[in-house]
């Protein structure tokens, strides 16, 4: 049975992709020098910010787009006391400003869904409620969004459901789990896809890093922010060898916040997240030529 | 158990929480101290939050925070992701600071182009695949004898406008040069 496409301007040739996660100017800057970059939907709620994302795809810069769900329910933990795991749980029409993301998201899809690269589904309330409101988005807006499993919360059928039915699938939740536990995880589900090397699996908010090099063939992508290292916290910031964090920075590399040169940090941060992406298909290539990793998603 | 052990909480995650025990193995427990997971080979306290101390303090180097600086290196190098101004090629070898090697070659099928150089090496070298082409500019660089393999033409070109830049074009050496 054919799987479902995920809907979006995808190639599942292309080989493996690091999109840089971030909104407002800091990302005009970054497509410059790396073209996928990740819009979160609370950063497209503006027109600004929509002007920002319409001039990142004029420029050829491809654009995924997140649903907006970790803002919205941080928001909404902060507003009623509730603890954030629980609020991942509750149903959507239970999370304030749910209706104002649902119509934003509907229209971002509607107006930009046939340039950007593809948008994540709504995942809220866990396994069967997401799949339930990804059903009222294919039906209701005629597009269809990346599952997302997570590994911390789903059951592995869920995962096997998702891989047997659609083209690419996210995995998610990385962002609350320590180092050890998330390279536990992000190995088991590579592991597990291998049963079906014709999936995409996006990472969300894993950083490109030697990790993904001794992953199983598979194709895949990821998004952080962690490219914006060099602004957040310059003194940690580090050069890599086969994308392991390596060697620190000299101190001059580290701007004074009084000198408002955080744009440039942010550019060297994009500079550095491009060179190791290109590390990452440059690695992928070289095992594909030497006959030692079978190419990417074949058909 | 849990006072045995170095007890570690996420406090964006309160689920689960990983217990971890020096150079032993780590346990995934959920809310009650029940183990869910064992996990093997946890990384270490500093490695998870992507610095390798151990590296810092085999270079002699700080790890104190900094409180800023003064940017003037990054002002110094040129910060776009166009072709390089340095044109390498597959085979070229250069010598970089008078200390370090660059080799342009692949990384699996070329080591006899490398190993050499390893096998000739001290305790102060440090062996660098696909090397970022900031490598040079790092406090590690400064104290460390670098071997550096890189088999992307574009990425070797950016290490050498990137070193260039902060050191100065007399600073690169080319030793071999594909005919």
């Amino acid at each position: 049975m054919p799987k479902k496409k995920t809907s979006g301007a995808f190639d599942p040739q292309q080989g493996p992709l690091y999109f840089l996660a971030g909104n407002g100017p800091s990302v005009l800057a970054a497509g410059e020098m790396h073209p996928a970059i990740l819009i979160a939907l609370d950063g497209l709620m503006s027109e600004d910010a929509e002007r920002i994302l319409v001039q990142l795809l004029d420029s050829g810069v491809q654009v995924m787009i997140d649903s907006g769900v970790f803002s919205l329910c941080s928001t909404h933990s902060k507003l009623t006391g509730m603890p954030l795991p629980e609020v991942f749980a509750l149903h959507p029409e239970q999370v304030q400003g749910y209706d104002k993301l649902w119509k934003r998201y509907a229209y971002i899809l509607e107006t930009y869904g046939d340039r950007v690269w593809g948008a994540v589904e709504i995942d809220l309330g866990g396994a069967r409620v997401s799949t339930e409101t990804r059903e009222r988005i294919e039906s209701e807006l005629g597009w269809v969004p990346i599952p997302v499993y997570h590994p911390v919360t789903d059951h592995y059928d869920y995962f096997d459901e998702l891989l047997a039915t659609y083209d690419r699938v996210c995995v998610g939740g990385s962002v609350s789990t320590k180092g050890p536990v998330r390279r536990r995880f992000i190995r088991d589900c590579a592991e597990r896809a291998r049963a079906h090397p014709d999936v995409w699996l996006h990472y969300l908010g894993v950083h490109v890093s030697e990790l993904f090099l001794s992953l199983p063939p598979q194709g895949g992508s990821s998004d952080s922010t962690k490219w914006l290292t060099p602004v957040r916290w310059a003194p940690a910031h580090s050069a890599f060898g086969m994308l392991r964090i390596f060697a620190p920075f000299q101190k001059e590399i580290v701007y004074d916040r009084d000198l408002k040169e955080s744009v440039r940090a942010a550019t060297l941060g994009a500079v550095q997240s491009h060179y190791a992406s290109h590390v990452w298909e440059s690695w992928t290539r070289e095992l594909i030529e030497h006959g030692l990793r079978e190419p990417l998603c074949p058909e | 158990m849990a006072d045995l052990f170095d007890f570690v909480q996420d406090e964006e995650w309160e689920s689960t929480a990983v217990v971890q025990c020096p150079g032993q193995e780590s346990f995934l427990v959920d809310p009650s101290g029940a183990i869910v997971e064992v996990v093997q080979d946890p990384l270490l306290e500093h490695e998870d939050a992507g610095l390798l101390f151990d590296v810092y303090e085999a270079c002699g180097l700080e790890k104190q925070e900094w409180t800023g600086g003064t940017g003037t290196l990054l002002q110094a190098i040129t910060l776009n992701t166009d072709a390089p101004k340095h044109p390498v090629k597959r085979g070229d070898v250069y010598r970089l600071a008078g200390r370090h090697t660059l080799y342009v070659v692949d990384l699996i099928c070329d080591f006899m182009a490398w190993v050499p150089t390893l096998a000739n090496a001290d305790a102060r070298t440090l062996f660098v695949p696909y090397p970022d082409p900031f490598i040079t500019i790092t406090q590690t660089a400064q104290v460390k004898t670098l071997v550096m393999v890189q088999p992307e033409e574009y990425l070797g070109g950016h290490l050498l406008d990137r070193h260039a830049e902060a050191y100065g074009e007399d600073s690169i050496e080319c030793l071999m040069r594909r005919a």
